[in-house]
């Protein structure tokens, strides 16, 4: 593909993720008339303070986190495929989510038994973050430590599902000793949703999602001289510890703060960059990083629009969403790198 | 000062691209250093296509690491263009080696052209975008290693051979007076063990490359190379032209299937 088709691709991106945003705001359970949100936005008076409020205080925080999450799971997915040189590498398959609901449950423990509500406003959400993230970050870690140790790259992702699996277990019997409130909470979290993040909650999540890109933006180069192998970027003069570092602070900066936020989505980190790889023919992640980060976040808002169930007052949970769309796209991988 | 300045102009030889000096190689277990190799002294020249030969399991991959920076020697020395390799940043390094190695590349939807201009990664900034003089000389690689009909092909897709021939071009784009290749042949069909072999033995007569190979296919490896690095199976290391290595009888001992013929000057391998 030639520069200018990506020029072409990239601004097309861009045009969508605009389009889908606006209208992720439009719609919802609540029919407000397009004029009026309009007026909203251009900060016109309005007869109707619980459409303002719906549209500024709900709507408009709920779009910008799909969007930030989309970015960010996307983004978070691509590195570690590439870091894990496995192309069925996500956050969700490599138990990074699942070290985060780890966290998040202990927090929930906590809060049961000391009687401090750490599930709700800022200090909770500070809270939530902090332990979503040392969770999420520990498997990680621990997947590393792992992988040094074992070169075999099925090995180490068959240990990721382990610990997976281990995590879940841990936060089984975390809900058992847990009360019947905060429990709800949980499950309500681990059902995963871009609705019940509020502006407090945006303005940590956002900077903290910016920071985790801007680095994995410039991991660009080192990515793709990884791709070839630890080895091969030794010898192209790639400080090979360095930069696993970095790319493991970036990808797990990026999946644990919205984990924490938005509660474990599937598959979405798994499914874009294979879509990106794909639609752009490349594995240049210069090309990829950006690519993955629009795909992201129109495919996160896509989901999102799609859970309102426009047109009824019903909405499903977003993982639901993520899940129907991102399975069909990981049996499609598995098929295409069958080898004959 | 000035003293040693002078030292280091008299050990530095501009044809001598590699130097071992009383090497020992091996690896670490635990508390525990295991030696695979000692006392080993070599040389590789400009222009030099070198084999290294040797039953499995004599260390011909540990010495590739050590001789490469992957793994740190036990003992000894080793010079590169004349400069301590422990002294020598990894970026300066990527410019003096480059390296194909037996690991498999399976990236999905890479391009052999773009693999190809990953080799100019140490030259170019942070921001990874190639330069009019990187293009030049990525196609130069492409060129000389024949692979103009591949350039668009992903890599997955390739031929073992092809892939092969990729990776060489990779390591050419890299641009450094030594080329190390651990089992560059191993396989390949025989026809692509001749082009492979014959397109190693034109980057080091044409481009002036200090090539170092590993590789189990003695016949091929006899027929090619200039010299030859041998490590017997009781774990002795020797240097030589094929001639030379041929007459002290080392070939025969590190491979008893191979006779010297004296009058021909050529090895029989006796089935």
């Amino acid at each position: 593909m030639s520069n200018l088709n990506y020029k072409y691709y990239f601004f097309l991106s861009a045009f969508l993720v605009v389009l889908l945003f606006m209208l992720d705001v439009l719609i919802g359970s609540v029919a407000i008339p397009w004029n009026v949100t309009m007026d909203v936005f251009t900060c016109r008076p309005v007869e109707n303070v619980t459409w303002k409020t719906i549209l500024i205080d709900f709507r408009l925080p709920k779009a910008i986190t799909a969007l930030f999450a989309g970015v960010a799971l996307s983004v978070s997915g691509l590195q570690m495929q590439t870091l894990f040189r496995n192309p069925l590498a996500g956050p969700y398959v490599l138990g990074v989510t699942s070290g985060a609901s780890l966290g998040v449950a202990l927090v929930l423990l906590v809060s049961s038994y000391s009687g401090y509500a750490l599930l709700s406003g800022i200090t909770g959400s500070i809270g939530v973050v902090g332990a979503a993230f040392a969770g999420g970050m520990l498997v990680l870690l621990l997947i590393l430590w792992v992988s040094t140790k074992i070169q075999n790259n099925t090995t180490i992702l068959i240990l990721g599902l382990m610990f997976g699996q281990f995590t879940n277990a841990i936060v089984g019997v975390l809900q058992y000793f847990s009360n019947a409130q905060d429990l709800k909470g949980f499950i309500i979290w681990s059902m995963g949703s871009f609705g019940n993040v509020v502006w407090d909650e945006v303005a940590v999540l956002v900077p903290i999602v910016t920071i985790a890109l801007i680095i994995a933006f410039v991991l660009s180069k080192q990515l793709n001289v990884l791709l070839l192998g630890e080895s091969y970027a030794k010898s192209m003069g790639v400080n090979v510890a360095a930069s696993r570092l970095k790319i493991i602070v970036s990808t797990g900066l990026l999946a644990a703060s919205v984990t924490a936020f938005c509660g474990p989505i599937a598959f979405l980190g798994l499914a874009i960059p294979h879509l990106v790889r794909s639609a752009f023919n490349t594995a240049d992640h210069r090309i990829l990083t950006p690519a993955t980060a629009l795909w992201g976040a129109m495919f996160a808002l896509l989901c999102d629009i799609v859970a309102q169930l426009p047109g009824t007052d019903e909405t499903l949970p977003i993982n639901a969403v993520t899940s129907i769309i991102g399975a069909p796209v990981v049996i499609w991988i598995i098929i295409k790198n069958r080898k004959y | 000062m000035d003293n040693n300045k002078k030292q280091e102009i008299l050990v530095e030889s501009p044809e001598k691209n590699l130097e071992l000096t009383n090497l020992s190689i091996g690896y670490a277990t635990g508390r525990k250093n295991v030696t695979v190799l000692s006392s080993v002294n070599a040389s590789l020249y400009k222009g030099e296509l070198v084999s290294m030969l040797g039953p499995n399991g004599a260390g011909k991959s540990t010495l590739i690491k050590t001789i490469t920076g992957i793994l740190p020697p036990l003992f000894g020395d080793i010079k590169i263009s004349g400069r301590s390799l422990n002294s020598i940043s990894a970026k300066d390094l990527a410019a003096k080696i480059s390296i194909v190695l037996t690991d498999r590349v399976e990236a999905d939807m890479l391009t052999a052209e773009t693999l190809v201009s990953f080799g100019r990664y140490s030259y170019v900034g942070w921001t990874g975008r190639l330069n009019q003089e990187d293009y030049k000389v990525i196609e130069e690689a492409i060129e000389i290693t024949g692979i103009q009909k591949l350039r668009k092909n992903f890599v997955s897709r390739l031929s073992d051979g092809e892939k092969q021939k990729v990776m060489i071009a990779r390591a050419v784009a890299q641009q450094t007076p030594i080329m190390i290749l651990d089992e560059p042949t191993a396989f390949l069909d025989l026809p692509n063990k001749i082009m492979i072999m014959r397109l190693l033995k034109r980057l080091a007569r044409d481009f002036s490359k200090t090539i170092l190979i590993s590789t189990h296919d003695l016949e091929l490896a006899l027929q090619t190379v200039d010299k030859a690095w041998l490590i017997s199976a009781d774990k002795r290391f020797f240097e030589g032209t094929l001639q030379e290595l041929a007459v002290n009888g080392s070939i025969q001992k590190a491979f008893p299937q191979v006779e010297f013929d004296q009058n021909s000057g050529k090895f029989i391998f006796s089935v």
